[in-house]
């Protein structure tokens, strides 16, 4: 694999994406320079906090993969000297690092904003847990984006995985270990909300492998 | 997929689910008392054992029924009847007479060995009451063959009743339309498995038998193997009419076999490895039918993945993988006596299982591998059970047993004589003809060797062989839908060929090294409208290990004005001629070039022409596709047209235009077609005296001839025949 190869379709990426990345962004430190001001305020920065990370989600893997196989992008790609494999790993550093890197700043940004204010700390598990979730959900849909060309199966993604989170969000809610504790002056870490967490990030690890494993048998672009 | 692929990969699902059984078999003794209970049990071997147990029958009946519909539909019913007859009757009465002595004595000798007296004495009372019932009859392992005859016979049985009550086949249609569906998702297994959950769903047996009871000693049929077994075949018998169903497998490999060893952890853990318990936490009133569900899902969930992975993963022929098919039928048949005799000799043999396990098989499969390369395979043992004998010298290289007849279609059309042998450069000098000699000689820069691929049931490309040489254009043209784009994606390594071979600069077009020398112009490629040209090329040619530089390409391709310009605000025009600055700036040795002037101006074609005119000086070989027929005149050094995936004529372009100028002359004449035909210069004739037609490449000749050959010549007509209509003729005659 030629590391100069996967940097380049790296960087073409990630400036394709920058815009997205920005405007998210934005509206991410939007959200929650609302939060503070009241308890109506809150509950809606704290929805379009939500909504920014799914829609950070859906159209960054739109634009990189779907429009690009779409727009035979992908085909002219691979038919210059660039292997599949260099052209996953590149989507998948890429995608990553497009969303990886502005939910955990924002994700950060929230909870500094639940430090520094009167608001309860005890909303920080609740915090990380949702942006766990909300990076679960995109795992899993870039790693369906990467393998299938189905368009059906990526809106039922988008449907699971946007229903998802109005299950997990009240789920997380009423579990025992955070129902008691949100309103806590210090965050409040338990077990339960731990192992969450962990099984959340093991099973995004095991998408994208499985992801990788299946992109790595494929012979058929088009 | 081609057929034939599908018959490889069935034929080696099938000899691994026959020689899955042999494992099976070998992991008994170490978890059960059957043949002989052996000292070093083993969780490993029993976890095997229910892996496997499952879904290797109902995957063998599947596939017995898809090869059944086979063989009636290419040798009729009384052929089939006398086929199985000789490949199944036989080998059951036969195989029992030989086989059932052998294998109960070393499950005596076995029990007896190693069996307390108090399990002596209830395993005799279970045989002695099996024994009175009706039809008791020790089947052994051969109930398989009973089963598939029983099939064999309900099967004709349903036929002979449908073509006489359902001639117009409508509920065949019907369960077609249900199938489809049904095998296009995930759901069937739920189907598909309702007639073993009704007759077993709520039977305890399922859990003490481990599945479906092994109907070897009775021969009433059995209920639970009849639904089980009896809706794989039918399955395997509607699968057959519609094969491209296979794909909906073949798609769904991984998908099943992870939900398959997840029912499989289930139907596991639901009642312990002991037979007979059931998990603690489960309601006592659901009893074992949490453990039906899981077990009869797993059945096709497992069943479709390994048919699926061996779609997958066996389609290509391997002599290996044929030879091992082909001894399965005799090891899976001879292999229990030897089984048991190993495992009953071993019993007490005080060795962990890990070394005891792998010697029985190895052993057992050392023996009957010799057995049958020495007495199977070039004998009519091997004529009974294969269909067919080796001989001996050849027996170890196995040839496929295909069509490998001449391909179907219409072969290369030869126009004036000069096809094929036309397809080498026609030199018109010494000089020229050494350097053609010279280039002949280099292996082609890509190449297609007997290509054929499918979507679904639609031929794209049938057996094509086609090859780009070093400094040519070839121009590859043809109606829409012809194979063109098909052809130009397995040069590209972008699709793979289902049979024969693609190859990029003498190697697979998967290899990188293969296409950093080429460089491809595409229709429908989208620029990111964001990115200015200068960027796009400079992007572009960084894939590349030694480009030309941004303004070379430019320069080249006369797009300097277009430099700072973002893709989005360029016209369709200048879109292509991007394009072009992308496909080129890599400095390939091959293009290929798809429509590239669909929307040019005659200025900025006459620029496109030149700079591939400079790009084939340098040596650069083009491998272009048109509508156009005058830009393939102008640049191409050789046409290929192809027609349903055919290639329908191959020459060069004076080959092609010899078409062009042939005219067609219609007359009443005396003079009989026969001898006109002979005429020189007379291509064709056909008709009669009333209306005689003729294709001639000299006309005026032929006129003259004619005039002065019949008196009587009237209705003389004469017709140029034009580029398109030539064309049209072709591709017409192909249709």
């Amino acid at each position: 694999m030629s590391h100069s190869i996967v940097r380049h379709l790296v960087v073409k990426d990630l400036r394709l994406a920058g815009p997205l990345v920005t405007g998210s962004f934005v509206l991410g430190v939007l959200s929650l320079a609302l939060s503070p001001w009241s308890g109506v305020a809150f509950f809606v920065g704290g929805s379009v906090f939500v909504v920014t990370l799914v829609l950070l989600n859906v159209m960054l893997v739109s634009m990189s993969l779907m429009n690009e196989r779409k727009d035979k992008v992908r085909v002219f790609l691979l038919s210059m000297p660039v292997s599949t494999s260099e052209y996953f790993v590149a989507k998948l550093v890429s995608s990553l690092l497009a969303y990886v890197v502005p939910s955990v700043l924002l994700t950060l940004a929230a909870i500094g904003l639940l430090v520094a204010t009167p608001l309860p700390n005890g909303f920080i598990p609740l915090t990380v847990a949702v942006s766990v979730h909300c990076l679960l959900y995109f795992c899993v849909y870039l790693a369906f984006a990467l393998v299938s060309d189905s368009q059906g199966w990526m809106t039922t993604i988008i449907v699971f995985g946007n229903v998802s989170i109005s299950f997990v969000i009240p789920g997380l809610i009423n579990m025992t270990s955070l129902n008691g504790t949100l309103g806590a002056e210090t965050a409040v870490w338990k077990a339960d909300t731990l192992g969450f967490i962990a099984i959340e990030l093991v099973l995004a690890v095991v998408a994208l492998v499985i992801s990788f494993i299946v992109n790595s048998r494929k012979t058929e672009f088009i | 997929m081609s057929s034939q692929q599908r018959l490889h990969a069935l034929d080696a699902v099938r000899a691994f689910a026959l020689l899955a059984g042999i494992v099976l078999h070998a992991t008994m003794s170490f978890f059960l008392p059957i043949p002989a209970q052996d000292v070093s049990q083993s969780t490993v071997l029993a976890t095997v054992f229910s892996l496997i147990h499952p879904w290797r029958m109902t995957t063998f009946f599947l596939i017995a029924g898809l090869f059944a519909r086979l063989v009636i539909e290419k040798r009729g019913t009384r052929g089939f009847v006398s086929d199985r007859a000789k490949r199944i009757v036989v080998p059951l009465v036969v195989g029992w007479v030989i086989l059932a002595p052998l294998t109960i004595g070393a499950l005596i000798w076995g029990v007896a060995r190693t069996a307390d007296p108090a399990a002596r004495e209830a395993m005799s009372a279970a045989v002695a009451a099996g024994t009175g019932t009706v039809g008791a009859f020790p089947l052994v392992h051969l109930w398989f063959l009973y089963y598939l005859v029983i099939f064999y016979v309900l099967l004709l049985a349903v036929r002979a009743a449908f073509s006489m009550l359902d001639s117009a086949g409508r509920v065949s249609g019907v369960v077609d339309k249900i199938v489809r569906p049904l095998l296009g998702s995930y759901v069937a297994p739920f189907v598909l498995g309702l007639p073993l959950f009704a007759v077993m769903g709520f039977d305890p047996r399922i859990v003490l038998m481990g599945g479906i009871p092994t109907p070897d000693s009775s021969l009433i049929p059995q209920l639970p193997a009849l639904a089980g077994f009896g809706t794989a075949f039918a399955l395997g018998w509607f699968v057959h009419r519609q094969l491209d169903l296979l794909g909906q497998w073949r798609k769904r490999w991984i998908g099943h076999l992870v939900i398959g060893l997840a029912l499989f952890a289930a139907y596991s853990y639901l009642p312990g490895l002991k037979p007979g318990t059931t998990a603690a936490w489960l309601p006592a009133e659901w009893g074992t039918t949490p453990f039906a569900v899981c077990y009869i899902l797993g059945i096709w969930y497992l069943s479709f993945g390994v048919i699926g992975a061996a779609l997958k993963l066996c389609a290509n022929e391997s002599p290996a993988r044929r030879y091992l098919a082909d001894s399965s039928y005799w090891m899976y048949l001879a292999h229990l006596p030897i089984v048991f005799f190993l495992a009953a000799a071993l019993a007490k043999v005080p060795l962990h299982w890990a070394i005891k396990f792998p010697l029985i098989l190895g052993i057992t499969i050392g023996v009957l591998l010799a057995s049958y390369h020495y007495l199977v395979r070039p004998t009519w043992i091997g004529e009974i059970l294969n269909g067919r004998r080796y001989p001996r010298a050849r027996a170890a290289s196995p040839q496929p047993n295909g069509p490998t007849g001449p391909k179907r279609g219409l072969k290369p059309r030869a126009v004036d004589g000069e096809f094929g042998a036309a397809s080498q450069p026609q030199p018109s000098d010494a000089t020229t003809a050494a350097a053609a000699a010279a280039l002949a000689a280099e292996p082609p820069l890509a190449e297609l060797v007997r290509a054929t691929k499918r979507y679904g049931t639609t031929v794209a490309l049938a057996g094509l062989d086609l090859e780009v040489r070093r400094g040519e254009v070839l121009a590859v043209l043809g109606p829409n839908g012809a194979g063109k784009s098909t052809a130009i994606s397995l040069w590209l390594g972008l699709l793979q060929p289902d049979q024969g071979e693609a190859r990029l600069m003498s190697r697979s077009p998967l290899d990188v090294e293969a296409r950093r020398e080429v460089g491809l112009m595409l229709q429908e490629v989208v620029l990111q409208p964001t990115m200015r040209v200068r960027e796009l090329i400079a992007l572009t040619a960084s894939y590349y290990p030694s480009p030309l530089t941004v303004a070379q390409t430019l320069e080249l391709t006369g797009t300097k004005e277009l430099a700072d310009k973002l893709a989005s605000k360029l016209s369709a025009g200048q879109k292509r001629q991007v394009q072009f600055a992308l496909a080129i700036c890599g400095r390939p040795r091959l293009l290929f070039l798809d429509e590239p002037t669909v929307g040019l101006d005659v200025q900025a074609r006459e620029t496109m022409w030149r700079t591939m005119r400079e790009l084939i000086a340098q040596g650069c070989s083009i491998v272009l596709t048109t509508h156009y027929l005058e830009e393939a005149e102008a640049l191409a050094d050789r046409v290929a047209v192809l027609a349903r995936g055919e290639l329908i004529a191959l020459g060069t372009v004076d080959d092609v235009r010899s078409i062009v100028s042939r005219k067609k002359i219609t007359c009443s004449s005396a003079l009989p077609v026969g001898a006109v035909r002979a005429w020189p210069g007379v291509v064709d004739a056909t008709g009669d005296h009333h209306r005689m037609q003729i294709t001639t490449a000299d006309a005026e000749a032929v006129v003259r001839r004619l005039l002065a050959s019949d008196q009587n010549l009237r209705n003389l007509e004469i017709k140029q025949a034009g580029l398109a209509e030539a064309f049209a003729e072709l591709t017409k005659e192909a249709a």
